[in-house]
């Protein structure tokens, strides 16, 4: 038969269990605003029964508390992760694109912001008043002030993206000391919870939540994939303790149990840019144990930081690549052939002039300077001079790499800051080459009769020299060398300027051809002024010249329609996620309240039971066969 | 069973909403603050860009309506009434003084009073043409800078090519005086009357656009000294040409010129013959083939020279043609696309005709009696201070069976300018002569794509925009108001009015000296004669005057005919702009609105709208503190 005071310890872990539930309970109230945290419940079970040996059989011998437990599905922490890379990136491109739709605004009205459109009309107005009083010195004053002001448009325009680079790329830094501090505090998590939890009979619930919050943060920056897996013993026997790996950035290990790899910011140099309109220092980003990149142009990188990258480094899927065509080993060149059609135009091209880097081969060189060559039936190739430094390049390519590919840049499909300023200098480089050619043809002739024939009046500001360019190479030119001349790849939109004689004296600048014929004819500005509107002698981008801010602004507003519209259907998903995760986690004040009264109410009963049986007892002992 | 729902969420969720909902709110405030559609083109790519376009075009019709059209405007309008001050002068003044010479050129009053107010209304007509619209000439083409006519007298070398058709040869009465005109009392005994018969003689003439042209004597080169002919008179000359333009049927590097007995066909091979010209010569039936000339030399065959000068021009020039005949085409060398040499030649030559006779005056008889008979039939004469090219009876029937549309060129020199004469530049192909900035000797030439094509003949046409590829052309060109015809005309009445008084002069003279009684027998005789003669020169002269006036007043019609369709062509271009005007006026008002419709908002609809948006957020708010407020702890006792 049954013990008889085993009532006594039945009771007992019914008030132990209560004691237990109700502790949790104060806990899950205490925690109700916390961050991260799950709500927790207390496990608990029917004590195994004792045969009692008795008519009635088995007895209950009360309740087994097992521990408190956090309610959490990870299913919904995998999805939240997920969908939380994608967020990061489109918060990232959503804040960015609604940068560069301010710098590209035109507005009239009370709120009037001059931008391309109303700057061109005004040029334009101002050609067109001139036309009608050619010879009259004040019209062409007034007109070369606005050629200047269309000039100094794109300076600050292109000044401003050039900042913003250097803003985004700032903000990457600060993105990788995130992810390094967050993969060293998860790593100490990650120790502390095996701790607790060797022997396999705690959980830790509330450094496995910790532990989860920072693996949302994580999240964010990059996209994560988290793996836990049990550490078994030499004898194949689990230990209790898991292995907690984390990887980023399509499955590179970050986090590998107790051990972390940490992220360096590498800015590129001076000699190594990859493209001409990028500003100096931007980083590479490197693993510091193995030195690798992290390779942020993966298709299925995420993230913040992916964000980031493609709006520093988005160059519309047009960076330099081609094919290993030829390799001068003892002059150290390499000769490649290219295919697009945006490397065939020199209006196009955003290699760096000179100080810049390639890849043949897969091997990274450093190059002084390149020409350009297109041969008769259309074939381009470009030949890039290695640098003899060695701190630059150790060795030179060799014969092997033909046939090889080769590029300067990666591939990023994204309209980030270099595909803007690459629109806005084709734009400048072809309207100041088509202008150019109107004005300085053959017997052209200023206010003073003087001989203007090959004149050129849009150039850029030479920033080493001090000087102008001399755009002497046109931009149909089938060969030219980076340094050697200066022809329209020079030009920028950030050194576009008027010549400086014509604006030092307005009355040099050419209006017609035949001196003789008079100082009204105006058949040179007239040729000009059917450049803006006129598709056959100039087209940007299938429009005519003064659509150039429509194509610019069509794009920053889609850019940036899009990064709304996924921001808010990631947010969307986010929103939905985070309810899920809180319809199971989350603690619920009502529930809590009634958990209170019912474990209070358990409890009572546990510890009235307690005062019953001791009453037996009492009786039993002290009154019965007295 | 349902989702498990805690408070949080329910907090969560109505904030999320409340914060939609003040999106929203706030979206529709800066609509009614800015009174725009969108804040930023993500909002509506469409309505940004297609307010882009719109604002454009809107600028442009600002542009032609505000500015171009008015500038247009005020020049067409100044044009307009400098042409019909014109018309007034050519009615009121020229030609009823035309009339009245015609009527009364026998009254020396009336002579005096018409060469005054003749003189008057050329000079007035002239600097009518210099009218100025802000300091830019508006009859002068592009040369607004430059006035129509001079505003003060100059020295300048100018080398005038006038382009004309044998129309402009005209006829002219000359009535021979002999030495008549200076009768006195101390010469008139010498005077043999028989040598002057008095007769009148049909001369034909290009009477060139400017009188007072270029003449001097010609130098000995031994001497320096002018030279003589047999009579001691002194020869004269001056660099004037006249001549005719033939088709040279050229093929290529070839080119075929001919004169009276010399045709020849010309090659210039670049590539086996550079700096060579060769000429394939057939001079009156004998064929020569393969005549190599260099560059800067010439080969002489008979009386035939061929050449080929340093500035590319092939002559021809025909010693055995009566006159002499010079045939010459211009040709280049130029380099073709591929870097290869090419010649070309131009696709007309020209034959000019010997001048015969240089006068440097026309008051002596000897100059217009040098083209008449038929000795004279093939002489050119060149008088200077009257302006003409006599032609002899030969010479005129050649030009004369020319094509009608057949191009002649003369081109001839003038140096001395008077107040108020035309600037050749706005009418010829002219070679001036001026001082460069650094002081040297500069020559300009103007107009040079007459030569090419003659049809392009003065049009310097200013056109403003007035719409999208719609223009309107502001100014009328010299040409089609002022000519120099007119000048010249009055010029001529005036001259035969003096010489009309000259006569009369002369016929007093020896009327007096009859009356006189200090003559008799043979002297009287003598002097009767002369009366005689002078009275019958008076009679022809005052024919003449009849009948030249009466064409002259025909001219006149002309004149004024073509002043007035040029008002015509003015007037209604300025009745276009007022309706372009008036378009650009709809265009602005129709466009503004479409600016408006597309980007302005609506504010009764974005009223109503905040108003919803105001009682929705409230609700929200009070169901948001319901919530927040309450929770089964309120309950529990």
């Amino acid at each position: 038969m049954a013990s008889t005071f085993m009532g006594l310890n039945i009771s007992y872990s019914g008030l132990v269990a209560s004691n237990a539930a109700l502790n949790t309970t104060a806990n899950n109230i205490a925690n109700v605003e916390t961050v991260g945290y799950s709500r927790q419940i207390v496990n608990q079970s029917a004590s195994a029964a004792m045969r009692a040996f008795a008519g009635y059989g088995c007895i209950g011998a009360g309740v087994d508390t097992l521990g408190a437990e956090r309610v959490r599905d990870i299913y919904y922490d995998e999805k939240y992760w997920n969908n939380n890379s994608k967020l990061g990136e489109y918060d990232k491109k959503q804040y960015y694109c609604a940068i560069i739709e301010d710098y590209l605004r035109d507005d009239r009205g009370t709120n009037e912001v001059k931008g391309f459109m109303t700057i061109f009309g005004e040029y334009q107005a101002a050609m067109e008043s001139f036309s009608t009083h050619t010879g009259e010195k004040d019209f062409a004053l007034e007109f070369v002030g606005k050629a200047g002001n269309l000039c100094e448009y794109f300076n600050i325009l292109y000044n401003n993206f050039q900042k913003m680079q250097t803003d985004v790329n700032d903000e990457i830094s600060i993105k990788v000391d995130e992810i390094n501090s967050i993969a060293k505090e998860v790593t100490l998590l990650n120790r502390q919870i095996n701790m607790i939890e060797v022997g396999g009979n705690t959980v830790a619930n509330d450094l496995r939540d910790k532990r989860d919050l920072l693996i949302d943060q994580l999240s964010a920056i990059v996209d994560v994939k988290c793996e836990e897996k049990p550490i078994t013993d030499d004898a194949g026997k689990e230990t209790g303790m898991m292995q907690y790996d984390v990887s980023i950035v399509g499955g590179q290990s970050l986090i590998n149990g107790y051990s972390y790899r940490q992220l360096e910011c590498v800015p590129r140099q001076s000699w190594q840019k990859v493209n001409q309109n990028d500003v100096e220092g931007l980083y590479d980003i490197i693993w510091t144990d193995s030195g690798h990149e992290l390779g942020l142009g993966a298709k299925n990188a995420r993230g913040e930081l992916e964000g980031l990258y493609e709006m520093r480094d988005g160059n519309n899927n047009e960076a330099f690549n081609g094919t290993v065509s030829g390799v001068d080993v003892e002059n150290r060149t390499v000769t490649i052939k290219v295919k697009d059609d945006y490397l065939k135009d020199i209006s196009k091209s955003t290699l760096p002039l000179t100080n810049g880097q390639i890849v043949v081969g897969g091997e990274k060189y450093y190059y002084d300077s390149f020409s350009y060559e297109k041969d008769a039936s259309g074939e381009v190739s470009y030949t890039f001079k290695l640098s003899e430094d060695l701190t630059k390049n150790l060795t030179t390519a060799r014969k092997n790499k033909i046939g090889q590919s080769a590029y300067v840049g990666e591939q990023i499909n994204y309209q980030g800051i270099p595909y803007y300023m690459e629109q806005m200098n084709e734009w400048v480089r072809d309207y100041a080459h088509h202008f150019n050619e109107i004005y300085g043809v053959d017997g052209a002739t200023d206010f003073n009769g003087d001989d203007r024939t090959g004149d050129i009046f849009f150039t850029g500001d030479d920033v080493s020299t001090g000087n102008q360019f001399d755009l002497n190479v046109s931009l149909y030119a089938t060969s030219y060398n980076s340094v050697d001349d200066a022809g329209y790849f020079k030009l920028t939109a950030g050194n576009f300027n008027v010549k400086k004689s014509v604006q030092n004296d307005a009355s040099t600048f050419a209006t017609h051809t035949i001196e003789s014929d008079g100082l009204s004819k105006y058949d040179i500005l007239k040729e000009l002024k059917d450049l803006s509107t006129n598709k056959d002698k100039m087209v940007f981008r299938g429009c005519d010249a003064q659509s150039f801010l429509i194509c610019l602004m069509g794009d920053s507003a889609l850019n940036a329609q899009s990064a709304n519209s996924f921001q808010e259907i990631y947010g969307n998903i986010e929103e939905s996620i985070a309810n899920s995760r809180f319809s199971i986690s989350g603690v619920d004040s009502d529930e809590e309240a009634a958990n209170m009264i019912k474990f209070q109410n358990a409890y009572n009963l546990a510890s009235k039971m307690i005062s019953v049986l001791n009453d037996c007892y009492d009786r039993l002992i002290t009154q019965t066969g007295v | 069973m349902a989702m498990r729902i805690t408070t949080k969420m329910m907090q969560n969720t109505s904030l999320r909403n409340l914060n939609i909902n003040k999106s929203l709110q706030e979206k529709l405030t800066n609509q009614m603050s800015t009174g725009k559609k969108i804040t930023r083109p993500s909002d509506d790519p469409v309505i940004a860009i297609r307010s882009l376009k719109l604002n454009s075009s809107l600028d442009k019709i600002d542009q032609y309506y505000e500015k171009n059209a008015s500038d247009a405007e005020s020049w067409i309008d100044l044009t307009m009434s400098a042409i019909s001050t014109v018309n007034k002068i050519l009615t009121n003044d020229v030609r009823n003084n035309i009339i009245s010479a015609n009527n009364n050129y026998k009254e020396a009053e009336d002579r005096k009073a018409i060469i005054k107010n003749l003189q008057q209304a050329i000079a007035e007509i002239y600097s009518t043409g210099n009218a100025d619209s802000a300091g830019r000439t508006i009859f002068t083409g592009y040369r607004t800078d430059m006035p129509l006519s001079l505003k003060e007298d100059k020295t300048e070398k100018n080398v005038i090519t006038e382009q004309l058709t044998n129309a402009a040869i005209d006829k002219m009465t000359f009535v021979r005086t002999g030495d008549l005109k200076s009768i006195n009392e101390g010469n008139f005994r010498d005077k043999d009357t028989t040598e002057y018969k008095v007769n009148t003689e049909d001369i034909y003439r290009f009477r060139l656009a400017y009188d007072n042209v270029d003449i001097s004597p010609k130098l000995d080169p031994a001497t320096g000294e002018a030279m003589k002919d047999a009579d001691g008179n002194i020869i004269y000359e001056s660099n004037v040409e006249i001549g005719f333009m033939t088709d040279a049927k050229t093929d290529g590097n070839r080119a075929v010129i001919s004169t009276s007995s010399v045709s020849a066909t010309v090659t210039i091979d670049t590539v086996a013959l550079p700096n060579e010209a060769v000429f394939d010569m057939n001079i009156d039936g004998a064929i020569t083939s393969g005549v190599r000339v260099k560059k800067g030399t010439s080969t002489t065959m008979g009386n035939v020279t061929i050449s080929y000068d340093e500035d590319g021009t092939i002559k021809i020039v025909d010693g055995n043609a009566v006159p002499k005949e010079t045939a010459s085409i211009g040709s280049k060398v130029t380099k073709d696309a591929n870097g290869k040499s090419v010649a070309s030649f131009d696709e007309k030559f020209k034959t000019s005709l010997e001048i015969s006779n240089y006068y440097p005056t026309g008051s002596d008889d000897k100059a217009y009696l040098s083209v008449v008979g038929e000795d004279n039939a093939d002489k050119i004469t060149y008088i200077a201070d009257t302006g003409e090219l006599l032609l002899g009876a030969n010479i005129q029937k050649r030009l004369s069976e020319l094509s009608s549309d057949t191009e002649l060129r003369i081109t001839y020199e003038k140096t001395n300018w008077k107040k108020n004469d035309l600037d050749p530049v706005h009418y010829f192909y002219t070679e001036r002569t001026t001082k460069g900035k650094n002081g040297n000797d500069r020559v300009v030439n103007y107009n040079e794509n007459f030569l090419v094509d003659p049809s392009a003949n003065g049009k310097q046409i200013i056109e403003y925009d007035i719409g999208n590829n719609q223009s309107i052309r502001v100014n009328t060109t010299a040409d089609e108001v002022f000519t120099h015809d007119m000048g010249r005309d009055m010029h001529e009445v005036i001259e035969m009015l003096n010489e009309y008084d000259d006569l009369e002069g002369c016929l007093n003279t020896v009327k007096d000296m009859i009356k006189s009684e200090k003559y008799d027998g043979d002297d009287l005789k003598k002097l009767e004669e002369h009366q005689k003669a002078i009275e019958e020169t008076l009679t022809r002269v005052g024919d003449k005057i009849k009948k030249r006036t009466q064409e002259l007043i025909d001219d006149c019609d002309g004149y004024f005919e073509r002043a007035q369709l040029a008002e015509t062509d003015c007037g209604s271009r300025g009745s276009r702009l007022k309706l372009i005007q008036n378009r650009l006026e709809m265009q602005q008002t129709s466009f503004g609105e479409l600016v408006s419709e597309n980007e302005d908002a609506d504010y009764t609809d974005l009223v109503i709208q905040l108003k919803s948006i105001g009682m929705t957020y409230e609700a929200a708010l009070s169901s948001i503190s319901y919530v927040m407020q309450t929770s089964l702890l309120n309950f529990i006792r």
